[in-house]
Parts: C-alpha cells; sequence; structure tokens
C-alpha cells in the first residue's frame, strides 16, 4: 500500500485492481447470486419495515396477528404528528445547521489536513497525536464543560453553539491528512519556486485535487450533524430554533408506542440524508480509497 | 491514531533516501501555526479544556449545580465498589468483543461479495450502507419496534413458524443481542465500504501469481485478500472499539440499560449519574476510566500490529 | 469524473442560500440569551406539556401579557429532558425564569437554594387557599419556593369488554373499593378472559413513576421513611409484604413481562390492547378516551390503610433570575382560582385550591370518571406529602427504580431487595 500511495496520483481515479477472477469459476455462480439475495433479505428489511409502517394504518401492522405488508396506504400516520408539531421549521434548522457546519467544518479539516500532512515543524506530531487521541473522548461525559463554555461565550440558543463546538472534529482531519500525504510533492515545490504562499499553494494546488476527499468530508459531516441529537437539546433553549432528531426525541415522548407516527417521521427526518448520499455516493468508494484509510 | 503515526513512518521512510527538502518543509513554524490555529483553538476551547474539567470534576463530590466538593480518589474508591459499575464494563467489553468482530466480518463478506461484477451491484452496495446514514435515534426506535416483545415482527414471525417469541425486553441475553443487532447492521455498510477502498489496492499480480500456484478460491481470500487488507482491518478495529465504547443514542432508546442492568454500558451508566442522579463527579470519574482504557486499548493495539509486521 | 468544481459549489451555495434564508434567526440569536428574555417585560418558562396542556399553557400565557403587558416565552421539553435542561441553566446561570417541576423533584432545588424564596413576594394569608398537604409540598422551613399548580393520582382503568366478559362489577364508592384480595381475584378472572398476548393489567411505576409502588406499601401498612423522615423504615414485614404481593404479578403473568420500572410505559399498552385494565393517571384519560374503546375505574384497593401518590405539579421561579418580582407575578397568576379551574378542566387534573375542590369543575373528557379521581384524591395522605417530598426523594425514586427492577425482572427475594434500597435510601438521606 505504501508503494500504492507514492505511485497514485491524487484527484485522479485510483489504480483499480482488476477483479479477482476466481480460478474454476470462469462466470459469476449462482451460489454468489444466491447468497446475496439472501443477505440483502435480511439486511434491507429493517428498511422495508420503516417504510411499511410508515405507510400502513395504524392498527395494521401492530395487531397481534403477523402481516408483512400494509393493507392499504395511509398517509395520516404523517399528518398527525405533523399537525402536533412543527417538523416543517425544524426542517428548515436542521438543513441551516448542517449546511453551514459542513462549509466551516470541511474548510477546516482541510486546513489542518494539509499543514499536517505537508509542512514540517517542531511539534507537529505531538500536534497531530493529541488531536487524535481527541477521537476517544466520550462525548456524553464532557457535555457539562462544554456547555460551560458555550454559555460562557453566550451562544446558547444559536446555532453557533450546534455547529462551531462540534467543528473540532478528528475524524475529518486525519482523514483530510492521510489524503494529503498522497499529494506528490514535485507539485507543491513547483508552486513554490514561483513564490507562492502556503496558503496560495492550499488554495490553488492541493484543493482542486482534493475533490474526492471533499465528497467523504461532506457525505460524514452532513451525517453527523443532521443526526445528532444531544447536544442541540441541550444549547438550543427556544422550540423554534429545534433540530430533526430533537423533534423526534419529543415525538418519542408523546406518541411512545404510535409506531406508525414515530417510523413516518423516523422516515421524514431520513431522507435529506438519504439525497445528499444520493449526489455523494459515487465519490464515496473512490474517495476513501484515495485518503489512504484502506 | 497509530495507523496515523504509522503513515507518518511510511512518509518518512519515502521521502528521507531522496535527501532533498522536500514540499513545504522549510517554511516557518509560524506559518504552519497559523493556518492551523483555526484547529487548535476549536480543539483547545471545545475538546481539551472540556477533558481537563472532566478530569478536575472527577475528583469531586457534587450535587448538581452547586460548586463541588474535592474529595481525591474517593469516587474512584467509590467505583471499585460499585457493582453496577462492573456489570456496565462487563457488559461494555462484551458488547463491544461481539459487535467488532461481527462489523468487520461481515463488513469484509459483503466487500467480497460486491466487489466482482453482479447483477445490481452499486444498488445493493448504497443499499447496504445505507443504515449507516440513519440517526441513532431512528435506528434505537426502528429496533424498538422491530424486537417488540408483544407485537413486534420477529416475534410474530418466530410465532407463526410454531415457535415461542423471544423475550427481547424482559430479559438480559435477548435485549444485549438486540441491541447488537442493531449496531451491526448500522455499521455494516461503513465497514463495506472501507474495504472495498482497501481491496482496490492490492495489487493485481498477487492475485495472479496465487492463481498461478493453483490456490483455490478460499484460499485466495485467506493468503492474499486478508492479509493485503492489513492496514484496512487495523484502522476499522480501532474505530469501531472506540464507537462501541461510545454507542449511546442506540441503547438509551432501545433498552434505557435495562431489562435490569443487563445492557447498561458504561457510557449509559456515566450518563444517568451525571444526568439522572446529578453525580457529576462521579459520572467524569467514569467518563475519565472510559477514555484511559480506550487510549490504552489502541496504544496496545497498534503496538502489537507494529511487532507483528516487524515479523513477517 | 471526480465531482465538477462548479457544480459542487453550486449545490452548496444554493443549500447554504436556502438555509440561510430559512433559519437567520438561529444565527443572530437575537430570539433572546437562553438565560430568559433581554427586557423586563418578558419571562422564560421551561416546561413539558402534553397537546391539551400546552393548549391550556398558551391560552393563559396570551391573557396574563394582556392582563399585565409581560410576555411569557414557554420553553417545552420533552419531559425526560426537562430536568437535564434546567440543570445545565443553573450551571451555567442561564436559567429559565420559571420553570414547571414535579413535587417529588422539588426538594432537590430548594435545597440547594436554586429557588426564588417567595415569602417577600406573596400577599399574607396566601398559603390558606391552598390544600394544606399540597402547600407543604413546596415549602421547605416554612418559605415557600413555589406553588403548587395541580395534583393528579392514579386509579384503575378497565375495559368495559373485558369487565362484562370477567363478570366484574367495579366498585364505585371509596367505600368499597377492593381488598387486594378482591383485587387478585379480579386480576385473576382478568387474565381468564384475555387472549394470548394479552394481559390483565399492568401498573403506571415505570422510571419517575417508581414511588406509585409507595402506593401498595402504605395499602400494607407500611411507610418507606420513619416519622421523624430521617431514616429508611422500608424494610418492614409490610414491606416484604407489598413488595411480594407486586412481584406476583409478575410471576404469575398477570402484568406483562416488560413493564417493570425500567419497562414499557402501561398506559401506551392499554391504548394499544395489550392490557384489559391499568393504573393511570387522570392527566391520562383524554389520550385513552381517543382510543375508541369504553372503559370505567375503580378506585386503588384498600388494605389495611388506604394510600395514592402525590401526582402534579409545580411552578417554580429561579433565584437568580433578574425578573424575581414578574415571575413570582405568574406564579399567582396561574395558581389564581379562575386559571386554575380553566387548567385543570381542559388537561383532566385535579386542583390544589381549596375553592376549587369537592368536585364542581367542568371537565371536558369523562367527567363521571373524573368524580371518582377526586375522591381517591382525598387518599393522598399527608403522610405520603411529606416522604416523597423529602430533598433528597428524586435520588430515593432512582434508587425505587434500580432496586424494583432487582425485584420484578431479576426475581431477586424481597428481602435482599429491600435491604439494599433501605442502605440506597440511607445514603440518600445522608447530609
Amino acid at each position: 500500500m505504501s508503494t500504492g500511495a507514492a505511485q497514485r496520483t491524487a484527484g485522479t481515479t485510483a489504480r483499480r485492481a482488476a477483479p479477482p477472477a476466481r480460478p474454476g469459476r470462469s462466470r459469476p455462480g449462482w451460489g454468489r447470486a444466491a447468497l446475496l439475495a439472501v443477505v440483502a433479505l435480511f439486511l434491507l428489511f429493517p428498511l422495508y419495515w420503516l417504510v411499511a409502517t410508515a405507510l400502513a394504518p395504524r392498527g395494521d401492522l401492530q395487531g397481534s396477528e403477523l402481516r408483512l405488508w400494509p393493507s392499504t396506504i395511509d398517509l395520516s400516520n404523517f399528518s398527525r404528528p405533523l399537525t402536533a408539531l412543527p417538523f416543517g421549521s425544524w426542517y428548515v434548522n436542521s438543513a441551516a445547521i448542517a449546511v453551514v457546519a459542513v462549509l466551516i467544518t470541511v474548510v477546516v479539516n482541510l486546513l489542518a489536513g494539509f499543514v499536517l500532512a505537508k509542512m514540517e515543524f517542531r511539534g507537529r506530531n505531538v500536534v497531530f497525536l493529541v488531536l487524535l487521541a481527541t477521537l476517544m473522548i466520550p462525548v456524553q461525559v464532557v457535555m457539562i464543560p462544554q456547555f460551560r463554555i458555550v454559555a460562557e461565550l453566550g451562544w446558547l440558543n444559536t446555532y453557533w453553539a450546534v455547529i462551531i463546538p462540534r467543528a473540532a472534529e478528528a475524524f475529518g482531519v486525519f482523514l483530510a491528512r492521510q489524503f494529503m500525504l498522497s499529494i506528490p510533492d514535485d507539485l507543491l515545490d513547483a508552486a513554490r519556486l514561483d513564490g507562492a504562499s502556503a496558503f496560495r499553494i492550499f488554495r490553488s494546488v492541493v484543493l482542486p485535487l482534493s475533490k474526492p476527499l471533499i465528497a467523504v468530508l461532506v457525505i460524514f459531516t452532513f451525517m453527523y450533524r443532521w443526526n445528532e441529537l444531544g447536544w442541540p437539546l441541550i444549547v438550543l433553549r427556544d422550540p423554534a430554533l429545534y433540530t430533526v432528531p430533537v423533534g423526534l426525541a419529543f415525538l418519542q415522548g408523546q406518541y411512545t408506542t404510535d409506531y406508525s407516527a414515530l417510523m413516518s417521521m423516523a422516515l421524514l427526518s431520513t431522507l435529506p440524508m438519504v439525497l445528499v448520499f444520493a449526489v455523494f455516493q459515487r465519490y464515496l468508494v473512490e474517495g476513501i480509497a484515495t485518503t489512504g484509510l484502506k | 491514531m497509530s495507523t496515523a503515526t504509522a503513515a507518518r513512518d511510511r512518509t518518512t521512510q519515502r521521502l528521507r533516501p531522496a535527501g532533498r527538502r522536500r514540499g513545504l518543509r522549510r517554511r516557518g513554524a509560524a506559518t504552519a501555526y497559523a493556518l492551523l490555529a483555526p484547529n487548535l483553538v476549536l480543539f483547545g476551547l471545545f475538546l481539551l479544556l472540556p477533558l481537563v474539567l472532566t478530569v478536575a470534576l472527577g475528583f469531586q463530590e457534587t450535587s448538581g449545580f452547586g460548586v463541588g466538593r474535592w474529595i481525591g480518589l474517593g469516587n474512584y474508591e467509590r467505583m471499585a465498589a460499585d457493582d453496577v459499575f462492573w456489570r456496565s464494563a462487563v457488559n461494555t467489553v462484551v458488547f463491544a468483543a461481539v459487535t467488532v468482530p461481527l462489523t468487520l466480518v461481515g463488513g469484509l463478506g459483503l466487500a467480497l461479495l460486491l466487489d466482482r461484477p453482479i447483477r445490481g451491484r452499486t444498488l445493493f452496495r448504497s443499499l447496504f450502507y445505507l443504515p449507516y446514514v440513519l440517526s441513532g435515534v431512528v435506528v434505537a426506535l426502528l429496533g424498538r419496534w422491530i424486537f417488540n416483545e408483544n407485537v413486534g415482527v420477529v416475534n410474530k414471525v418466530l410465532r407463526a413458524l410454531g415457535g415461542d417469541g423471544v423475550p427481547w425486553q424482559s430479559s438480559g441475553a435477548p435485549a444485549m443481542a438486540s441491541i447488537i443487532a442493531m449496531v451491526v447492521w448500522q455499521s455494516l455498510g461503513f465497514c463495506m465500504v472501507i474495504y472495498l477502498a482497501g481491496l482496490q489496492g492490492i495489487p493485481r499480480e498477487r492475485y495472479e501469481a496465487a492463481r498461478v500456484d493453483g490456490a483455490t478460491g478460499w484460499q485466495i481470500v485467506r493468503y492474499v485478500t486478508v492479509p493485503g487488507l492489513r492496514q484496512t482491518t487495523f484502522f476499522l478495529t480501532v474505530l469501531m472499539v472506540i464507537q462501541s465504547f461510545q454507542v449511546f443514542d442506540v441503547v438509551f432508546v432501545l433498552t434505557g440499560g435495562g431489562p435490569g442492568v443487563s445492557t447498561e454500558l458504561l457510557v449509559t451508566y456515566a450518563y444517568r449519574q451525571g444526568f439522572g442522579a446529578r453525580q457529576q463527579g462521579y459520572a467524569s470519574a467514569i467518563g475519565v476510566v472510559m477514555f484511559v482504557v480506550v487510549l490504552a486499548f489502541t496504544v496496545l493495539w497498534w503496538r502489537s500490529q507494529r511487532d507483528t509486521e516487524a515479523d513477517t | 469524473m471526480a465531482l465538477d468544481r462548479r457544480r459542487f459549489l453550486a449545490l452548496l451555495g444554493a443549500a447554504a442560500g436556502s438555509a440561510a434564508l430559512g433559519g437567520c434567526a438561529g444565527f443572530s440569536g437575537g430570539r433572546d440569551d437562553g438565560g430568559g428574555a433581554a427586557s423586563d417585560d418578558e419571562i422564560t418558562f421551561t416546561l413539558w406539556a402534553g397537546d391539551a396542556e400546552l393548549v391550556a399553557f398558551r391560552a393563559i400565557a396570551r391573557d396574563f401579557e394582556a392582563a399585565e403587558g409581560i410576555r411569557v416565552k414557554l420553553q417545552q421539553v420533552p419531559f425526560d429532558q426537562l430536568l437535564t435542561t434546567v440543570d445545565a441553566g443553573l450551571q451555567a446561570g442561564q436559567a429559565p425564569d420559571v420553570f414547571r417541576v414535579t413535587y417529588t423533584d422539588l426538594g432537590v432545588y430548594s435545597s440547594q437554594d436554586a429557588l426564588l424564596d417567595l415569602s417577600d413576594h406573596l400577599p399574607g394569608g396566601y398559603a390558606d387557599q391552598f390544600r394544606p398537604g399540597l402547600w407543604s409540598a413546596v415549602t421547605r422551613d416554612g418559605a415557600p419556593f413555589g406553588v403548587p399548580h395541580h395534583t393528579d393520582t392514579s386509579m384503575i382503568l378497565v375495559r368495559a369488554d373485558a369487565a362484562q366478559q370477567a363478570g366484574l362489577t367495579l366498585p364505585t364508592s371509596y367505600d368499597e373499593a377492593w381488598s387486594w384480595e378482591q383485587l387478585d381475584e379480579a386480576l385473576v378472572r382478568l387474565a381468564g378472559v384475555t387472549a394470548a398476548q394479552q394481559y390483565a393489567t399492568g401498573v403506571n411505576w415505570q422510571q419517575f413513576g417508581a414511588y406509585r409502588w409507595l402506593n401498595f406499601l402504605g395499602q400494607a401498612g407500611g411507610r418507606l421513611l420513619t416519622d421523624d423522615l430521617s431514616a429508611p423504615a422500608v424494610d418492614s414485614p409490610e414491606g416484604r409484604e407489598a413488595l411480594r404481593f407486586t412481584q406476583s404479578f409478575f410471576e404469575r403473568g398477570l402484568v406483562p413481562p416488560t413493564t417493570s420500572t425500567k419497562g414499557d410505559y402501561v398506559d401506551e399498552l392499554f391504548i394499544a390492547g395489550t392490557t384489559a385494565s391499568v393504573f393511570a393517571g387522570d392527566f391520562l384519560l383524554p389520550a385513552i378516551a381517543d382510543a375508541g374503546f369504553d372503559f370505567g375505574a375503580t378506585f386503588l384497593p384498600r388494605n389495611r390503610d388506604v394510600t395514592a401518590e402525590l401526582g402534579g405539579n409545580a411552578v417554580v421561579a429561579t433565584a437568580d433570575s433578574p425578573r424575581a418580582e414578574q415571575a413570582a407575578l405568574f406564579l399567582q397568576y396561574l395558581a389564581s382560582q379562575e386559571q386554575m379551574a380553566r387548567f385543570c378542566e381542559a388537561t383532566t387534573v385535579l386542583p390544589t385550591r381549596t375553592d376549587l375542590a369537592g368536585g364542581d369543575l367542568e371537565y371536558q373528557v369523562r367527567p363521571d370518571l373524573m368524580e371518582l379521581f377526586v375522591a381517591q384524591s382525598e387518599a393522598i395522605t399527608e403522610d405520603i406529602v411529606e416522604q416523597t417530598t423529602v430533598p433528597s426523594f428524586n435520588e430515593i425514586n432512582a434508587a425505587l427504580v434500580e432496586q424494583l427492577e432487582r425485584a420484578f425482572v431479576g426475581r431477586v427475594d424481597a428481602e435482599a431487595v429491600l435491604a439494599d434500597l433501605s442502605a440506597d435510601i440511607e445514603r440518600a438521606l445522608a447530609p
């Protein structure tokens, strides 16, 4: 892999190893297709059940006898919670938070990755190791000190309280650094000889080569921010500012076993994430392959 | 973090023989730190400072919103004698020891299944990854619904097949199994994607060489693919262990630690101590222990990895 | 191949633009500073609320603003997040001006000086308007730290169809309330007519409700704490009797196995048809009445003694609120005769004022049953109030959750459980 990393030109497709054809099996066997079918049945059933419950009339799948599909489609599962709680504005809030958080977090991650991969300075390894060690901090436990700090800064009840503290994202820094290690130094040297500043090199040489990385960072960051529950719940005190997961927590408190309503909102809460994934997923495997995670 | 260190070693090995100063290595530390400043401020203010405060809180007795009282190692002594703490610790280790291998092996299996051309490959890759983008709350709610003892679909299917329902909610081991099932289901796709990426890095020549030697399909997986993915596996293990020490939403919403304390994990116990019982000092001490344990695991795991690499 | 840069930027830009349009308020933070309003004529009120409660609170807040010119900002949070939110706010000096709190949680706040002492804010003789037991629940060392807003208590609700099949007649006067023996017989008969995966009843002792188990303790003639409230008294023959009786619900399959103290909330199971009867508070009547089947109510059993738990909530102001005067005014408004009647009628809970007691409120849901609840609430004795409002009760309640869970799920022997519970209570009571 180390040779692979050195040979690779970042930003272009990694050399794709040919599919490891196996001896004695010239065409894809029926066995493999059957296996895939069985695996898919099990792995996709929960997703199906989420959608089926959301669409089925309440009581249809919740009775005591076994039913595996809805008798009819009943959209009142959606209207019940939607009329009781302002999910619409919570959606907008979540989107605003996620988008701004992605912009800030990704830029900050990229900068750190660049510096840690391509600049040599005293303390570099210490900085990197300390940043990585923060991955192991149990978030639930440090929440109270974090809350105090955010309160001191006067950010309570603003989106900044949700966005900024979570921009310290060690996993993203790690991904960025690993990726940038594989960018050939010669490219950077050339720019340096032209008298470009470090930031300029970052902007005009490194960034254009980092698109797969950026796609990966966008997917992960968007996912983390969109799905986060505990922290927004504590720092956002105004219900008008709540996010979708916080809304789901509300719903769970009021519709404890109304699974039709719960699943319908769970489904709605997931759609934007699926959308982002659908847009960026083409770059996911490639992006990860070139980040040197493998 | 050890992966990173390994990567750094590789980089320096790669660059040193050239004997030239490369890249931006001559730039001053000032520029570097200036560019790093946003990160240093963020990490310092929102992770390291809270960590320090947590360590300090761990030496105090608190009862909510008042100022704490210093009690030295009191919280740690209490922990040593606290049955629920030990039970949570055992649960956490069991949870990690089952979840991590299942996720890794399953993820590798999926990656191998979808690495070679097969009808619907791209679609299945996306579908299998999909659970990973669901929030913990959604996964937990879905788990509660599927594994509901009375009207959940799993028990209804079991009963329809003539068996008895499993006490997913009222008995410890099945409750733990339901959590593990949901967490593995959620993370499989992530491992699959990382392994798919890893498979791209195994040079084709190795497969060809193995084929020439007459290796069977299974032998190729065993002696070419798995060793070729060692870095990936190492990285995933560390990441999954960290994750399984921090999995919170799923457990909290799915079982709340019950029945009894049979699915109480360290992180849920610390949370309940800190926020439910208002024992933030004690909760912080538990958090510190978790941090140290995961850090120690990572360092040891990295060393053992380095040693095996040195052997081969 | 890779993401086209222009497309990527366009995408981000579009997303950011639309988000900023809708969500700019959250970035400016202009609404308030979290701890409360910036101005003197606005106070913040943190609460949890069911659908009907929220409507009632909103209407009352609107009228209060019209009457006094002070705006009340409602901050609704999920019930199990209220304490976390308030605690975090108190720690950071960003607490709300007013919050809603259960009587059993009030003590932990008043004992730590987190609440506003209302002594100087209330007119003389104010206390006399409230039922003495409930007033004492909001005082500490004689000083009031909140006003009792409403109370509620549990009864046994039984599906009409199941009762008929089982040949049960529900006692309708407290004198005829079932003894334990009669309750037991009724449950066994209900169990006889329910289908597979259905159960006779469910008891509402989940999580915060764990203290409702004390009803059984009281009915057996036992006490949780000694008379002077300084030590546990639960490890007694009466305690063992009560615990064995309730344990037997699980052993004999009379309640769903999932309804231990950490388990499923039983009102939802009743609504879903899983249980034929349920122990439930009056505040649940609107939700249950919506479920589409007929049901009746009967009293908690009486054995050696009668008891009913102290349910309901107080409203309190925080000690550091810069708008103490306004907050105190709002508390009095909430507890005024007119507003309390309005709230209770809309949400099927019981008033705390003496001039509203006696069941002359016009309840909007099942007034026939509310009459019974009013009678049941007579069994909320001073004794019960005293024991469940000690400052550390919320810690004791947490211990109840853990220990009862062991008894119900772990099937641990009553003697061992009560010994451990005793030790936990002792620790909680220690200064």
